[in-house]
């Protein structure tokens, strides 16, 4: 078979309420079923056992929220995004909905490649007991010129030294508990949200117990700049 | 959608897979519960990926809440983790749509699909706040009810269940419904509503029936107590496949479970009469469902789950007289959709290679036959109707079409079994390698031929023609694994065949409660105490514990399994009427002994007495 058609699409999606205990597979699996429901003309890989061509950007970790997922689908005509966004909603589960679809050009790095960085809103929960200056203390630790850190390694063992500085692009206390941040997640570095915040806690003496954290993701961006060196933030759709 | 979930953030984040009890499943059923009469939740009493892949329950869910007065929910075991967090913060177990507790409902529906289960019907009811014992229960408990394939013989559990439907459930619950309804708010007792539900065809309550036994621990009588409760209980089936429930918008689990497909049931029942199988008796007569209904309800299925494989369901797929017509029409839809179809129970010939060549990947699929005896005389002892003559010209088929891969499934402690037939296992598989070495030249060879040899030990079943036979020791039983290893390792083509077997512990066990009485509930009871439960895994099963229970109790395990019993011994389960005749089993029985094999019910009719029911394939031999 020729590989006549190719249409990429860009699908931005939530994950909310009680099915933010289901696990990044689990997501995946759900989304091949939601595209056969839809009745999407969705393209399949060739050999004995076709599949989907789906990828998906950045998996969220089991127990957080999200506003701001994405997948990156083949089809094989395009379509109206209008009436597909429709279709797509009418068979989604309502903590999994879509929020936008975009068609990519025909040469388009796939979403994962393109990730960059990550905006969450990280609440302390109210089991945990903060100091009064909690936010003051942050926000100066936060704010210092360099933040040099030790950060586990994803494989392997052994610590990685760094700054955490150069990979914290914006933050903000939203109130005395949640904290607005927007950290790089290219694969290299990738900070994860709980770490930064168990620094904070760490910094301010504060004792923390398991499930410390309410985690809400806000959105996935990418780097726009094509300059080296420098940094455009632009999200993913 | 429900958001409100029983268990709180805290507890979700440290269990295991906490999907399994969050509900929310496309396809899940969310009612108001102020605007129903009636709530159900059904239970599969094992972990939720297994109780999610079963059939039944999706077919009475999808029932019950067809019926606008009634809302039905669903409800699993708890798995370990969870289990011991329940207990230690006093949680009460809840069901998964409404996230509310199981003991504010009108009725628990416990399916019993295999007797290992037994302890965790006991954790259900214990972490519901229900009373184990059906004694014990008052208006303010659920009324709990057992159906599925163990509640044929459901002494060993009888004393936890306030009333077992016996058969195919589709048919009687909305007359029992009714009758519910029109007596909760009268001010009858409990009991006095069992009496008048026990005149419901198929229901059965075992609280109505007194047993008394003789000095030898066997049952002198089974007497209703009171005069409006029947003698025995027929078994309920559906007469027109093509005109009752099925689900054609199953409820998907977001988790995998273990069978991630739509199971589309193509006919119930069987024609082949096993000796050693209980499905084959319990579901008779066979009934087919016209292609036209599969294809159908294939696509509506399909459609409305997104899924992309189906399974064509049965005890015998071969058996089903226009397999070639619906395959040929849903390929041509599966082919357009990137639907896979999957067909377990064929028997293995050209017919079937063909369908097989055309649906699956032979370089990854094997070929599979269950000739359950090595021998061609113990298969006629029980009764399979498979030569070996058989076996190799599938095989044979099979290796020039390209399949190299095959499976062998063997039972070991079949009545009447001896060391030869033991022997015949290995000379099979080995028959079969050089086959394959015979049949396909070396350059078309991809690699060895690979058999894979599975047994598992026998045991005895109720409503079968062994159910009077011994089972074997647990000593026996491994004897003859050790029999059969030592066989396969010294036949010629030994490094092409693996060699696998089963736990012989829990087979015992399975023994003691296939055929057990209302006496043993006290040593589930016991066993629960001490910390059974999940029995069916292997990772969970306590042996020991089980033992010191029977000890404690002071009952012998070999009263259930290895004793002979005698041609006209009352059974504990001989309330309950499968359809199937006492006298046409102990026929089967004593043609067994005699090695003489019967006819299927296409061939000719063995006279079993499920024509009573008037339907299916007794109807058409009739005209």
């Amino acid at each position: 078979m020729q590989d006549t058609s190719a249409v990429k699409y860009r699908i931005k999606f939530i994950k909310d309420g009680a099915l933010r205990y289901i696990s990044h597979l689990d997501v995946m699996r759900y989304f091949q079923k939601v595209f056969k429901r839809a009745d999407l003309p969705v393209k399949y890989s060739e050999g004995f056992s076709p599949h989907q061509l789906l990828s998906f950007a950045y998996p969220l970790s089991l127990g957080y929220t999200s506003e701001g997922e994405y997948l990156d689908i083949v089809l094989t005509e395009e379509v109206n995004i209008d009436d597909a966004l429709r279709t797509l909603n009418e068979v989604s589960s309502e903590g999994l909905k879509i929020r936008a679809i975009k068609k990519l050009p025909e040469k388009a790095p796939n979403c994962m490649s393109s990730v960059f960085a990550a905006s969450y809103d990280i609440t302390v929960r109210q089991k945990i007991s903060l100091c009064d200056d909690f936010v003051k203390k942050s926000i100066d630790f936060l704010s210092q010129e360099t933040i040099p850190v030790n950060k586990p390694k994803k494989k392997g063992g052994g610590f990685l030294s760094m700054d955490l500085k150069k990979y914290i692009y914006d933050f903000r206390f939203v109130d005395d508990r949640t904290l607005y941040i927007l950290l790089n997640s290219g694969s290299e570095t990738n900070i994860r949200p709980d770490f930064v915040m168990d620094l904070l806690c760490n910094n301010c003496g504060i004792e923390l117990s398991d499930n410390p954290y309410e985690i809400h993701r806000i959105d996935i961006y990418e780097n726009a700049s094509s300059e080296e060196g420098r940094i455009e933030l632009r999200t993913l759709i | 959608m429900n958001n409100k979930l029983a268990l709180s953030d805290d507890i979700l984040m440290q269990i295991e897979k906490p999907a399994r009890y969050i509900g929310n499943e496309v396809n899940a059923v969310y009612k108001d519960p102020d605007k129903v009469d009636i709530r159900f939740v059904m239970c599969f009493p094992d972990v939720y990926e297994i109780g999610m892949s079963h059939l039944g329950i999706q077919i009475l869910y999808d029932m019950f809440n067809k019926f606008e007065d009634t809302w039905c929910e669903r409800v699993y075991s708890p798995w370990t983790d969870l289990d011991a967090i329940m207990r230690k913060e006093k949680l009460p177990l809840f069901a998964l749509e409404s996230q509310q507790p199981i003991k504010d409902f009108d009725f628990l529906g416990i399916t019993l699909q295999y007797e290992m289960c037994y302890t965790n019907i006991l954790q259900i009811l214990d972490l519901s706040g229900i009373p184990l014992y059906s004694a014990d229960r008052t208006w303010d408990d659920p009324i709990v009810f057992g159906g599925g394939p163990c509640s044929y013989n459901p002494e060993p559990v009888a004393d936890f269940f306030d009333i077992f439907y016996i058969g195919e459930g589709e048919t009687r619950y909305r007359e029992f419904l009714d009758l519910y309804k029109s007596y909760r708010d009268t001010g009858i007792s409990r009991r006095d509503f069992l009496i008048k539900a026990a005149s419901i065809p198929g229901m059965y309550v075992p609280s109505l029936y007194d047993i008394s036994y003789n000095e030898d621990w066997t049952i002198r009588a089974i007497d209703p107590v009171d005069p409006s409760v029947p003698k025995t209980v027929k078994k309920e089936l559906v007469k027109d496949l093509d005109n009752t429930y099925f689900p054609t918008a199953p409820v998907i689990p977001y988790l995998k479970s273990f069978s991630d497909r739509i199971n589309l049931e193509i006919q119930r029942g069987c024609i082949r009469g096993c000796r050693f199988c209980q499905a084959g008796q319990l579901y008779r007569p066979v009934r087919e469902r016209s292609v036209d209904y599969l294809l159908d309800t294939a696509v509506n299925s399909l459609k409305n789950t997104g899924y992309d494989e189906i399974t064509l369901s049965s005890l015998s797929s071969s058996d089903y007289s226009r397999l070639d017509e619906l395959i040929e029409r849903l390929i041509i839809y599966c082919n357009d959709n990137n639907v896979n179809i999957s067909l377990p129970s064929l028997r293995i010939d050209a017919f079937s290679l063909d369908i097989m060549s055309k649906i699956q990947d032979i370089k990854k699929s094997s070929l599979t036959f269950a000739p359950e005896a090595g021998s061609q005389r113990l298969r006629d002892i029980i009764n399979k109707n498979l030569t070996k003559e058989n076996i190799l010209n599938g095989c044979e088929q099979a290796f020039m079409g390209g399949w190299n891969k095959v499976k062998l499934y063997f039972m070991l402690g079949l009545p009447f079994e001896n060391d030869d037939d033991i022997q015949a296992i290995a000379s099979l598989a080995n028959e079969i390698a050089a086959l394959y070495y015979e049949t396909v030249p070396k350059e078309k060879r991809t690699g060895r031929v690979q058999i894979t040899v599975s047994t598992s030990f026998f045991v005895p079943k109720p409503f079968t023609a062994f159910q009077w036979s011994p089972q074997a020791t647990r000593e026996d039983f491994i004897d003859k694994a050790y029999k059969t290893r030592k066989a396969i390792s010294e036949v010629l083509n030994q490094k092409s065949i693996k060699y696998n077997w089963h736990e012989t512990d829990t087979s015992v066990l399975e023994g003691v409660f296939a055929r057990g009485d209302r006496r043993l509930s006290r040593v589930i009871m016991s066993a629960y105490k001490k910390g059974c439960m999940y029995d069916a895994w292997s990772e969970t099963y306590k042996n020991d514990l089980w033992i010191e229970a029977f000890d404690e109790c002071g009952i012998s395990m070999d009263f259930y399994t290895t004793r002979n019993r005698a041609d006209d011994e009352i059974f504990p389960w001989d309330m309950i009427d499968c359809g199937v005749s006492k006298s046409f089993l102990l026929r089967e029985y004593k043609k067994a002994k005699e090695g003489v094999p019967s006819p299927n019910c296409k061939e000719k009719c063995s006279g079993c007495g499920a024509a009573s029911f008037g339907v299916g394939i007794c109807r058409t031999h009739q005209q």
